[in-house]
């Protein structure tokens, strides 16, 4: 029981670094990221194959150490963002989100073929966990927690500060009324470009993250669906711009999302096997309530004016 | 302008409760476990793209729960399935995987569907069993499990083996390959490869697709390059229709050979004409086998149709040999630790030496009384013999069948070592 709500912790607190980034490009600086899942899936493979151990596979086997698997994770989703940084943020609103949508779907596309580099659709096991030796792997998850919790409460002190700064408060322009910010001196360009860098630097590590605890990757896992679209939900429900909120907001979508699984004990046999949609029927009808009453999402402590 | 980030107390009150209040179902779903029962898990995907396979496997669970139920039950406990979604999500398979072994505690898993890679990592270390259906990929044999892990299917190596052979056997001396680009494809495209080659023949191309494109003329173009004798087209209908077609009507390919995903009388409906006559393919199952005649006969009489998809068959099988390991292993062991009390009589009640217990609830009861006196049983399935090696592995017979009059029929069946 308490090693299922541990499981849930974890997959969670992952959700919820990925959330803060989101907030952090959507919610201060309005970038409409729609590619969350293409920079979430650059970290997890590139720690991956930093980390793994010698394969015949694919490339690797560099066997580096976990930490090294995080930094390359950040530097390689940064360097990738900066990169499509470039064009992409020519585009503003709808047009950057299918842009960066289309990216994903590129890179996935990159993935799933290049066997070479990422074993194509076999995907990559055996990625090393941290101090997994040192406690029966039945009890793992209780050290994953902690690492993955200090993790998150670390990216959450970051944000929580960047966005207080000075420097903050010209991303917060930029998401108010770009026009005007730039009419005050700001090269609103340049400080888009840092906010990208920088939130996508934070969705490589939440891949880092996600593979450090499987152990395992495929393609599968970077669907749009589960990548992208689950992370833009828990920061709508969880309040735009309200780095609590989307803490929050991650867990609450978390907890709908498989939680709903349990209601097929409950019901008939000929119903159970509808369960599946049932639960995308109570994702939607959660987003619509929200959107209808609570529009600053469930935690809108937060006053913007 | 702007405030720092502020949360009032009740607020995140009542993000809490909500937390808690989910959890209370998990509560609730635990304290329900009765005294006379024993429960065992199916993680199948229920939603996402592989629903319409989960639906008809979850039926072949219910199917062989209740026939196991009628028998009098292992130990004489009611069997019962708990069923949690693997969304057809690597993400949501382990979480599904953890909810069955931390919170429902079963001893066994029906599933997953696709990559027991993923759920091994939570099932193995709680020694919890994980009986597949239908993962086929070769890596499963090797995976480090523990020896928890099973499946009663056969290896993509298996069939592989006997497309490749089969292509010779048919006279093809040059073929090319064109398979869908997923570990199912990529896996039985290779060990196909490799034996058609050890046959003596050559395989000229190797491509693979995505599946949902409205043109694969590209690829086909590609492959038909050398004049290869025939196309072994490794994929579903749905995109291996279109190639088909695309590949008669480029006049590129006009011999075919299938494997088991292609197996559907779909193909022959949709590419329409006599095109396809007297083409041969590969797939699960044994021509005759009592008790998949018998399971065929059940199912059409609880549900009403035959099953909608493949693999029902195999979860039954699965089912009933965790009912029949539970019997074998008696009450005391199955106490102590349930999950290895089973793997361990996994291998006695499904191999050889024994007296042979076909697919039915006669023959459950006879199994059941059999091992209460301690004899040994021999389970033949409706999928096949079910026979595990030491990897958890089976070998199932491999059909050959042929289109004949545009119906699928049988040919002979096969076992490959």
């Amino acid at each position: 029981m308490i090693s299922y709500f541990v499981s849930f912790l974890i997959i969670g607190s992952i959700y919820a670094i990925a959330a803060l980034a989101l907030n952090l490009q959507w919610g201060f600086t309005g970038l409409m990221n729609f590619g969350i899942g293409a920079f979430y899936m650059l970290g997890a493979y590139t720690s991956a194959i930093l980390t793994s151990g010698p394969t015949t596979e694919h490339i690797g086997g560099f066997g580096l150490p976990v930490v090294a698997g995080f930094i390359g994770a950040a530097l390689v989703s940064g360097g990738v963002a900066f990169l499509i940084g470039f064009p992409a943020l020519r585009l503003r609103g709808g047009t950057f989100a299918i842009a960066l949508l289309a990216i994903h779907e590129t890179l996935l596309l990159v993935v799933r073929n290049e066997s070479w580099l990422t074993n194509g659709v076999w995907g990559i096991r055996g990625i090393p966990r941290p101090f997994f030796e040192v406690v029966n792997p039945k009890h793992y998850g209780y050290i994953y927690l902690i690492i993955v919790g200090g993790l998150l409460l670390l990216i959450y002190l970051a944000i929580a500060k960047a966005v207080r700064s000075p420097w903050g408060r010209i991303l917060r322009g930029i998401g108010e009324d770009e026009d005007l910010t730039s009419m005050s001196g700001k090269n609103c360009w340049s400080y888009k470009m840092q906010s990208f860098i920088f939130g996508s630097m934070i969705m490589g590590i939440a891949g880092a993250a996600y593979v450090h605890y499987t152990g395992f990757v495929s393609p599968q896992v970077f669907n749009p669906l589960m990548s992208t679209f689950i992370v833009w939900l828990m920061v709508m429900v969880g309040g735009t711009g309200n780095n609590r909120g989307v803490i929050a907001g991650a867990f609450l979508v978390w907890a709908i999302w498989v939680g709903s699984d349990f209601l097929t004990d409950f019901v008939p046999a000929a119903v159970a096997t509808r369960i599946g949609f049932i639960r995308m029927l109570f994702v939607g009808i959660i987003l619509g309530i929200t959107v209808l009453t609570r529009p600053q999402g469930i935690l809108s402590g937060e006053k913007r004016n | 302008m702007f405030s720092s980030t502020f949360c009032p107390r009740n607020k995140m009150k009542a993000v809490l409760g909500v937390a808690i209040l989910t959890l209370a179902f998990v509560f609730v779903s635990a304290a329900a476990l009765a005294q006379d029962e024993i429960t065992i898990g199916s993680l199948l995907p229920m939603s996402g793209d592989l629903a319409p396979y989960g639906k008809c496997v979850q039926q072949g669970v219910n199917l062989a729960v209740k026939h196991i139920n009628e028998a009098g039950g292992p130990l004489g406990m009611k069997l019962k399935a708990v069923f949690r979604d693997s969304q057809t999500d690597p993400t949501a398979l382990r979480d599904g995987a953890e909810k069955l072994v931390n919170v429902d505690k079963v001893p066994a898993i029906v599933g997953p569907m696709i990559r027991s890679d993923v759920a091994t990592p939570v099932t193995a270390p709680n020694h919890v069993v994980i009986i597949s259906p239908s993962n086929t990929p070769t890596w499963v044999t090797t995976l480090k499990d523990d020896d928890f892990t099973f499946r009663t299917t056969a290896s993509d190596a298996i069939q592989g083996k006997v497309l490749g052979e089969l292509a010779w056997e048919l006279g093809y001396k040059k073929a090319a390959i064109l398979y869908i680009n997923d570990p199912y494809g990529g896996g039985l495209a290779e060990s196909c490869k490799e034996w058609f080659e050890k046959s003596g023949g050559k395989v000229l191309g190797q491509a693979s697709y995505d599946p949902g494109k409205a043109s694969y003329k590209m690829q086909l173009k590609e492959l038909a390059k050398g004049a290869p004798d025939a196309l072994i087209l490794i994929g579903y209908p749905e995109s291996g229709t279109v190639i088909i077609r695309q590949a008669l009507s480029e006049g590129l390919f006009d011999q075919f050979l299938f494997p088991d995903g292609m197996q559907s009388q779909q193909i022959i409906d949709s590419v329409g004409g006599d095109h396809l006559e007297g083409m041969h393919g590969t797939g699960p199952g044994a021509a005759d086998n009592p008790s998949y005649k018998n399971y065929l006969a059940e199912f059409q009489k609880a549900y009403g149709t035959k099953p909608s998809t493949a693999y029902s068959e195999n979860a039954y099988d699965g089912v009933v040999v965790i009912a029949l390991a539970m019997q074998a292993a008696g009450k005391n062991a199955l106490k102590a630790d349930p999950g290895r009390a089973i793997r361990d009589k996994l291998r006695e009640v499904a191999n050889p030496p024994g007296e042979k217990i076909n697919a039915s609830v006669e023959d459950f009861q006879k199994a059941f009384k059999l091992l209460a006196d301690g004899k040994a049983i021999d389970y033949e399935g409706a999928a096949g013999s079910i026979d595990f090696d030491e990897y958890g592995d089976t070998i199932t017979p491999i059909l050959i069948w042929k289109i004949e009059n545009r119906q699928i029929v049988p040919v002979r069946s096969v076992i490959a070592e």
